[in-house]
């Protein structure tokens, strides 16, 4: 799996971690940091945690459960 | 995954399904002469379409572009929701015999997508999601080729083995189609700091797929899906999780 991203990128990503946390993201209203954890990791879309939860939360909400494997650090997008 | 990065992609996933990653230990970072950047040796993906249980209806094995993940998505979604919305199934009796239903169909969609990718001039229902549109740009050609060969693999795979559990379907993409080596080893760093810094631990997915009771417990069903009452789940609506044992570490 080869990704390429833009060192700018990078480095805005880890630049938007250091102020804000790892586990949080700026609330588009306020401005304010919110308790709600960014997990896209460069990717449009939401990653859960943990395979239990994901799984609970596909029944609940009655969708399908997406279950990526890799090799690599998924969560820095230059090694995935 | 660059695919996944797509605002097209990320809508119809969301909106579709809950997801969630699992890292594979196979992996090497090394830095480069200057010791600062890193290079990689290996790395994959593979994305599995599970039920909420972790039965799988579907896998993109290895890297799409955007228009191949998609399309892949959307046959794993309208296929696996046609079945359901199939109104025989719902005067079937017993639980057991509608979940032989649907693994027999799904595994009867596998090989019509196969046949299809075989003999693509036929005219069939969902055509484009098995002959998805080329990729905009024309340097991604390549991964394209590949993305295709690697799914005609799977449907021909899915069509003796769809709706097993992840546990035990999950191994077999991994090596037999991506010719990866799965181990419960960490990503080996060697070199500068930046590549080290870089490098987290995690389950690997040998250790996830272990925890996966249900392989454990019986061998892969072979011949006439509906024959089979070891892999696909018990009922629709079966709670157990492929990945929860007894044994299962916590």
């Amino acid at each position: 799996m080869i990704r390429r991203v833009a060192l700018p990128t990078m480095v805005l990503a880890t630049a938007a971690a250091m102020v804000w946390g790892e586990d949080s993201v700026p609330s588009p209203r306020s401005g304010h940091t919110t308790s709600k954890p960014d997990r896209s990791f460069g990717t449009a879309l939401q990653w859960e945690k943990a395979l239990d939860s994901a799984s609970k939360r596909a029944e609940r909400e009655r969708k399908l459960l997406l279950v990526l494997a890799v090799a690599g650090h998924f969560e820095d997008p230059f090694f995935t | 995954m660059q695919a996944l990065a797509k605002p097209e992609v990320g809508d119809f996933l969301s909106k579709n399904f809950v997801s969630v990653y699992d890292k594979v230990g196979t992996f090497q970072v090394n830095s480069s002469t200057d010791g600062k950047t890193a290079n990689r040796n290996g790395g994959n993906v593979a994305a599995f379409f599970c039920t909420p249980s972790g039965y799988v209806i579907h896998t993109a094995a290895g890297p799409r572009t955007s228009e191949a993940f998609l399309a892949e998505a959307k046959w794993a979604v309208s296929v696996y929701s046609q079945i359901l919305s199939d109104r025989s199934l719902g005067v079937v009796q017993g639980r057991i015999d509608q979940v032989s239903r649907v693994t027999a169909a799904l595994r009867s969609a596998h090989s019509s997508a196969y046949d299809l990718m075989n003999k693509p001039d036929q005219v069939l229902p969902g055509r484009e999601l098995v002959l998805h549109a080329p990729p905009a740009d024309p340097k991604l050609k390549g991964l394209d080729d590949a993305g295709r060969k690697q799914r005609k693999q799977v449907h021909q795979l899915f069509k003796t083995h769809a709706f097993e559990p992840l546990a035990m379907i999950g191994p077999k993409v991994y090596k037999d189609i991506l010719g990866e080596k799965v181990s419960n080893q960490e990503v080996q760093l060697t070199g500068g700091s930046e590549a080290k810094q870089a490098g987290r631990s995690g389950q690997s997915l040998l250790e996830f797929f272990e925890e996966g009771g249900a392989a454990k417990a019986s061998p892969p069903p072979s011949g006439d899906p509906a024959k089979s009452k070891s892999a696909p789940p018990k009922n629709l609506n079966d709670t157990k999780k492929p990945w929860e044992s007894k044994n299962a570490k916590k």
